[in-house]
């Protein structure tokens, strides 16, 4: 009896929390934007680097709110597949960040940790290309290759009205060493759908 | 919200690949790679074993270890003795582009920068700066790779300011790694020899990248513990593990019953 009454208690408990657990999903967010990957880092031309790429991306967010003033804002990322022309080699990214937010007025601050992944895939072949004196024919890749990086971010987001919004994020990888070190960044325009669950 | 979706995806991006070097994708499999420089004196370059040598830490410090999203960390070596050979024989008995390597100039491990003045090795040109095989490659591992720099009476590579000769050195070590010529001008990978490189491209990281990716950070958790040096590993760690366990939590809320 006393185990069955323990057992009771614990899954009203249990189910209570549950229950509050998924109430506390908010707001499912669509958004898309551009990523810049590695701003100012690689050069863009010989002596010379850029702080904007083009590269269009698509992200998924939902909101699970503590409070009125605090929530935690998983979401996913992924960018379109850059493509060579012949379709043999292509280049993805995707992002998973998990920050906290605050929440003031029309304005959202965030920070957080996440992952960020890079994948490049080709198809095998050659391309003929200068060597020295002559011109050969180079191995270009055959598989696919993904990278997973920890990244640290932050961002701010400025609400528009109840549907619409706009975001700037900073997301650095590597942010403890100092050579390795790089910046994406990503702005985007949201449409909020509101509570799903 | 449509019309923006499809004008995205009609003005996404287009791009090149990277090449290689070979046809296996072979890369070092160790984690660190020491770069090591011949002990023979090199007449026509104009700079001392020490000075390769602290141009070749140069090169690695400001191109190759500076990938973010690549685990390559090359590390200077030493000044090694090595046989006369590698001052003065061709590195494959073919071609460069077809290479048979010669048994005599092989590198039994990591990566050795030697001045050489085989005129078979440069095409008999003086405007080729170096010349690099990866001569010990077994399956997809690289064991051992070999620049050599054109150490020909009036080379080319003697006149070059010295940021040109970290970039060419650079360039050599691209190519020690795995990596072949890149289609790009801005690329250090890109054939031809431009003033002013100082920084690696896309195509080249992407390059590093695909043959030396990174995969971080090591969770902590699954009950396994790493141990380097001695050493713990960092709160950090943990801190990953226990966001891990909440999104694991988060995302696993389907198997919650529901009222």
């Amino acid at each position: 009896m006393k185990n069955r009454l323990f057992c009771v208690v614990i899954s009203l408990i249990f189910c209570t929390t549950a229950q509050a657990f998924v109430t506390g999903w908010s707001d499912l967010a669509f958004g898309i934007g551009n990523l810049t990957h590695q701003a100012g880092k690689v050069a863009s031309d010989v002596g010379s680097v850029s702080y904007f790429d083009f590269r269009p991306v698509l992200q998924l967010s939902y909101r699970y709110e503590f409070s009125k003033e605090f929530s935690f804002i998983p979401e996913l990322g992924v960018t379109l597949p850059e493509t060579s022309e012949d379709e043999t080699y292509s280049t993805l990214y995707a992002f998973m960040n998990a920050p906290l937010a605050w929440h003031y007025d029309y304005w959202t601050i965030r920070f957080g940790p996440g992952f960020f992944f890079t994948r490049i895939s080709g198809k095998g072949g050659t391309l003929r290309l200068q060597n020295g004196a002559t011109f050969d024919e180079f191995p270009v890749p055959n598989g696919t290759a993904t990278t997973r990086n920890l990244t640290w971010n932050l961002g701010v987001q400025a609400a528009f009205d109840k549907e619409w919004s706009a975001r700037f994020d900073l997301s650095v990888l590597k942010l403890f060493d100092s050579k390795r070190r790089a910046v994406n960044h990503l702005l985007t325009l949201n449409y909020h759908f509101g509570a799903v669950l | 919200m449509k019309m923006i979706l499809l004008t995205l995806i009609f003005f996404s991006a287009s791009v090149f690949p990277f090449t290689l070097n070979n046809g296996a994708g072979a890369a070092f499999k160790t984690k660190t790679i020491k770069v090591n420089v011949a002990a023979h004196a090199c007449a026509n370059i104009g700079i001392t074993n020490s000075e390769l040598l602290s141009i070749a830490k140069e090169a690695i410090d400001i191109f190759w270890n500076r990938v973010s999203t690549s685990s390559l960390e090359l590390v200077e070596g030493s000044i090694v003795s090595v046989a006369g050979d590698f001052q003065t024989g061709q590195v494959c008995t073919g071609s460069t582009s077809n290479c048979d390597p010669t048994p005599a100039l092989v590198v039994a491990s990591d990566i050795l920068i030697s001045c050489n003045n085989n005129a078979a090795n440069y095409s008999g040109s003086n405007e080729v700066l170096g010349v690099t095989v990866p001569n010990n490659i077994s399956g997809s591992d690289i064991k051992g790779a070999l620049v050599l720099v054109n150490d020909q009476a009036g080379n080319s590579f003697e006149s070059k300011s010295h940021a040109a000769k970290v970039s060419i050195i650079a360039h050599e070590l691209g190519h020690a790694i795995g990596l072949g010529h890149s289609p790009f001008r801005e690329a250090l990978m890109f054939a031809q020899f431009v003033e002013g490189r100082d920084r690696l491209a896309q195509d080249d990281e992407n390059g590093a990248t695909w043959l030396y990716p990174v995969e971080e950070p090591d969770l902590g958790i699954c009950g396994q513990v790493h141990l380097h040096d001695g050493h713990q590993g960092s709160p950090g760690n943990m801190i990953i593990g226990l966001l891990f366990g909440f999104l694991l939590i988060t995302y696993g809320r389907k198997l919650l019953p529901r009222f």
